[in-house]
């Protein structure tokens, strides 16, 4: 859909945890969005895209499928174009929106799109715009699993970079390191009551992580921002590192590129510690 | 594996709750097997056929959250509820009338009272 000034128009679907957890995610999208010329509605209500409990055998794709036409339809008047910041509610969202039933009901007519890919697409246009030096800065990059591996469709490769974040990342001429567990899951989506192995999984990454020398950690899912974040605290706690590394959601990495302002806009004192935003801070010069 | 689950075969072992559904098998399977389709679907023939008590101790108050306000992660402290606030990102949960809508979907897909059983929980 286009706006009477020609503008494309989306809904941006924030998504639980990065509405209800790292907010700054969800407005520096919205912000991203403007920047690119996009308007930018929200939902009037907010309902979870039950990704996670499909994922645990709570309910079956069937009730996700329906569950998300519900959402589009009540909370989102029917839009062309649904924007998701999270890998699981685009693996929901997506996967719903193109099936069969969903596709031949006139009713629902909205794709979804992540994003990153909106990124991805305006990265040499929003580069152009930059106003904070990335030249310094280590970014390892976790795309996360329902993206990289999404099993119903095409996504969007690297071109210039291994991936849609390395792509982005060197956009804005930020050091993209390799590490040996790039694409490993990053643990946080096993069911909980495996303490040990819900750890260890985590903890292989992130040592991988620490030891390619990263300043920040780059990704396009709350949901693996959290887990990298609360993974860290553990290991800080247990004295096993002696840093921690930073984690930023894609959103908040361009957002912070362009300028914008890394607390109110990106929110980054909602996920990272005082000494942390500093060292940051040292790297970027706001 | 699902012939194992139906026939409850495989509710002792554990291999089916530690799978990540990561789908990195998948991308490698040379037979294009849908292998996390396969390990959700025998999760959901477990818990129907049985029931499962870590499921429900872990995950209850999140299925409760979903039937009650829509949501399963809420906000915890103050300065993201300030943020939120400040950024206009204060999107209401589900409404009286939009959760009796809900409900009704869940009904018509024999949804809620499955949900129900399988947590062990009763809409408040």
């Amino acid at each position: 859909m286009r706006g009477s000034d020609g503008t494309k128009e989306v809904v941006l679907y924030p998504g639980c945890v990065s509405l209800n957890k790292y907010p700054g995610i969800v407005k520096s999208s919205i912000e991203l969005l403007k920047i690119l010329n996009v308007n930018v509605r929200l939902p009037t209500n907010m309902l979870c895209c039950s990704r996670p409990l499909e994922r645990i055998g709570i309910i079956g794709e069937e009730h996700t499928n329906a569950l998300a036409r519900f959402n589009v339809t009540k909370f989102m008047d029917n839009p062309d174009e649904v924007v998701v910041v999270c890998n699981g509610c685009y693996l929901a969202l997506r996967r719903a929106l193109e099936a069969d039933e969903l596709g031949k009901d006139a009713e629902v007519k909205a794709k979804c799109s992540h994003i990153a890919e909106l990124l991805w697409h305006g990265r040499h246009e929003l580069a152009r715009k930059a106003r904070t030096r990335m030249e310094k800065l280590k970014v390892a990059v976790h795309v996360g699993c329902h993206y990289l591996f999404y099993p119903h469709g095409d996504i969007v490769k690297g071109e210039e970079g291994e991936d849609i974040l390395e792509d982005i990342a060197l956009a804005f001429n930020a050091n993209v390191v390799d590490y040996e567990e790039r694409r490993t899951c990053c643990g946080g989506t096993i069911v909980k009551w495996f303490r040990d192995v819900t750890f260890s999984i985590p903890r292989r990454k992130l040592e991988s992580i620490i030891e390619s020398g990263a300043d920040v950690i780059l990704t396009m899912c709350p949901y693996c921002l959290r887990t990298f974040i609360r993974a860290q605290q553990r290991l800080k706690k247990l004295k096993e590192v002696e840093r921690a590394v930073p984690t930023l959601h894609v959103s908040q990495f361009v957002a912070i590129a362009l300028g914008l302002d890394p607390l109110k806009s990106a929110g980054l004192h909602l996920q990272m510690s005082a000494q942390e935003l500093e060292g940051l801070r040292r790297l970027l010069t706001f | 594996m699902i012939y194992a689950a139906k026939k409850g075969l495989i509710t002792e072992r554990e291999d089916i709750w530690l799978c990540l559904n990561c789908h990195i098998c998948e991308a490698r399977c040379p037979n294009s097997v849908r292998i996390s389709d396969l390990i959700l679907d025998a999760r959901r023939k477990v818990l129907e056929r049985h029931g499962e008590e870590r499921v429900s101790e872990f995950y209850s108050s999140f299925v409760r959250a979903l039937l009650n306000i829509g949501v399963m992660a809420f906000v915890t402290s103050s300065r993201v509820e300030d943020f939120k606030s400040e950024s206009g990102l204060n999107i209401p949960m589900l409404t009286e009338p939009l959760k009796s809508e809900l409900h009704e979907l869940l009904k018509k897909m024999n949804l809620e009272a499955r949900l129900k059983e399988a947590m062990g929980i009763e809409r408040e």
